[in-house]
């Protein structure tokens, strides 16, 4: 995974913020997940401007792990929401 | 199509919501079949009402299915472009104008517009702030119990282990929230739509909401509660059709959590007998 790429939420989905926890709608296939607290954090930063390697180190700053489970929860969390089709990631050096 | 048969005209309401329906060229014995299905939801000559009424126009026309069929889940194609619903299955092909509340149907002989219904009511229902779910729900002492899941999850099954309560659906009803004097509340609705239980009695009723129970099969009865975002989130997996756009989605989760804070929801564990409604019941 490349930390400067930006992740994005793909355009097919909803996402709604329940009690604190994202709860994300793939609107294509109607499946639903839910999102932990942290999880919830990440989403937000999901906002089309912060890299893969920012929100690292938000997570780092913002709860009480290492920087090695960050990086490897946020990349193995990341991956999943590529998995899911659930956001897009963005090279910012790929001419648009 | 003959023309000299006078066309097949059904006028049925669901939750409030009337459509008119006229087929041309339908077979006597699939006329029979509709009127048996919907018979508690037609409207009646002389009833009231200043309701918007749903216009479809449909015709039976011979010719190749529209969907290739295979063997696995009933395939529906349905898409929403602004206000406008297609629809697509097997042996029917239609349309549907949420603004204007008119559409179009073709059927190939054979074919039956119950599909093309569901889609519609769905789609009618959200543009009311209400939810067609799939669930099934039974009215008991006066109140409604909705149990939902997934396909395969037990929701027939619930139904047909409710003996004296009236059988709303196994397999679809319809949540809408309400204003009531005490506070807000959800009140459930039967529709004439079934699931396996072809042969139960489509009944045209509603009742205030007095639980929604997530189904999970189990070696014994009990009741297990549910975080509130994972019942929002369970619900709206159960919403179907009408999740296909991200907007409409965000209004489905909108409502879903509304509709799961005003109710009681709790996840039912049970195996196949009536016993559950000891454990709800208490």
């Amino acid at each position: 995974m490349n930390k400067l790429h930006i992740p994005m939420p793909h355009p097919q989905v909803a996402v709604t913020v329940v009690d604190g926890q994202a709860v994300i709608v793939m609107a294509d296939s109607g499946q639903v997940t839910v999102l932990n607290e942290v999880g919830t954090r990440i989403w937000e930063l999901i906002d089309g401007n912060h890299s893969i390697e920012e929100i690292i180190q938000a997570i780092m700053a913002e709860y009480d792990v290492t920087p090695e489970a960050a990086e490897q929860d946020a990349e193995d969390f990341l991956n999943r929401l590529v998995e899911i089709q659930a956001i897009v990631l963005r090279d910012p050096q790929a001419p648009n | 199509m003959s023309d000299d048969a006078a066309p097949f005209d059904l006028k049925i309401s669901i939750a409030g919501m009337r459509t008119r329906l006229v087929i041309d060229g339908l077979a006597p014995e699939a006329q029979g079949l509709l009127k048996t299905w919907y018979s508690a939801f037609l409207v009646q000559p002389d009833q009231a009402g200043n309701a918007q009424t749903g216009q479809i126009r449909a015709w039976v026309e011979p010719g190749e299915n529209y969907v290739p069929f295979k063997p696995g889940p009933w395939q529906i194609r349905t898409a929403r472009q602004g206000e406008r619903i297609e629809f697509e299955s097997y042996q029917e092909r239609g349309w549907y104008n949420l603004a204007e509340e008119r559409g179009e149907l073709t059927l190939r002989p054979g074919g039956n517009p119950e599909n093309y219904l569901r889609v519609i009511y769905a789609w009618r229902c959200l543009a009311r702030e209400a939810l067609l779910v799939h669930a099934s729900g039974v009215i008991r002492r006066g109140e409604g119990y909705v149990f939902f899941g997934p396909s395969g999850s037990g929701k027939t099954t619930v139904a047909r282990l409710s003996p004296g309560a009236q059988i709303l659906s196994d397999d679809l009803v319809i949540l809408q929230r309400e204003v009531m004097p005490e506070g807000a509340a959800v009140r459930v609705y039967g529709v004439p739509f079934r699931g396996e239980m072809i042969e139960a009695e489509r009944t045209n009723a509603s009742a205030p909401l007095a639980g929604l129970y997530a189904l999970a099969k189990a070696p014994r009865h009990w009741l297990a509660s549910l975080d509130h975002t994972e019942a929002a989130a369970r619900l709206t997996a159960c919403v179907p059709f009408v999740l296909s756009q991200p907007e409409n989605a965000r209004r489905v989760l909108a409502l879903c959590d509304e509709i799961t804070r005003l109710a009681r929801v709790k996840i039912l564990h049970f195996k196949p007998d009536a016993d559950f409604w000891q454990v709800i019941d208490e």
